[in-house]
């Protein structure tokens, strides 16, 4: 089966993303297909290279990217989400007048445009948080 | 589908921005407000005291993206003493029509 996980849940406060993170694990050792990740609403947080865990528990953000780089997914964190809530890529950092970018690699920003996509061309879109 | 209250939380919010989207790509989409969701839906919203936007006021933008088909649980409502005459918009349906609407439709997106 093909899938897109649309994550709203922010890391740590809710079991949300750490829920979408195995389902993704599990769905790719189970042989499915992962079309899309979409990061939005509160979501947005976990590609963010500023957050930081403590040393006995698990980094979000990083295994997200870990996760994407090992299996090239496609993973979509919506800009006006993100913007709002400060993860900025580089280039939209520099655009918006700020210090410096926080997007984790291997996400990229753009609109829920990308969303629909996902939802049209899948066979199930699953919502966590 | 719409599942919390307006406010104190964006969640109902960037839904309807999601929904909005979709009516806006063109793809065929129906609305559900179910549980807390249904809130969404009174008349009489002024959230200027609480610095966010109107949520009825931006829902009823819904249809000029082609967002026609708008349904509202009616168990829903009447969880919460609410009737059709306190919703500003939208179908009131029973549950076996919720379930096949969830049946029918290709994806959902739940907010």
């Amino acid at each position: 089966m093909n899938f897109a996980l649309l994550i709203l849940g922010p890391p740590y406060s809710t079991q949300a993303s750490f829920s979408a993170l195995r389902f993704a694990r599990a769905a790719l050792a189970g042989g499915h297909g992962i079309y899309r990740l979409f990061f939005y609403h509160d979501g947005v947080h976990n590609a963010s290279t500023l957050v930081t865990a403590a040393q006995d528990e698990n980094n979000l953000p990083q295994q997200w990217s870990a996760l994407i780089e090992q299996h090239q997914l496609d993973s979509v964190v919506c800009i006006a989400a993100a913007t709002r809530r400060g993860v900025l890529s580089e280039q939209e950092a520099k655009r918006l007048g700020k210090a410096g970018g926080n997007l984790s690699p291997g996400h990229e920003v753009s609109g829920l445009g990308q969303l629909v996509d996902a939802s049209l061309n899948t066979d199930r879109v699953i919502t966590f948080g | 589908m719409f599942r919390h209250a307006p406010y104190g939380n964006a969640i109902a919010r960037e839904g309807l921005e999601a929904a909005l989207a979709c009516g806006a790509m063109g793809a065929k989409t129906s609305v559900l407000y179910i549980n807390e969701g249904v809130w969404q839906l009174l008349g009489q919203q002024d959230s200027r005291a609480i610095d966010c936007k109107n949520q009825s006021a931006m829902a009823s933008a819904l249809p000029l993206y082609d967002v026609d088909a708008i349904w509202v649980d009616e168990d829903s409502l009447k969880q919460r003493n609410l009737t059709s005459a306190d919703i500003n918009a939208g179908k009131t349906i029973d549950r076996t029509h919720v379930q096949a609407l969830l049946a029918t439709s290709k994806s959902i997106l739940s907010f």
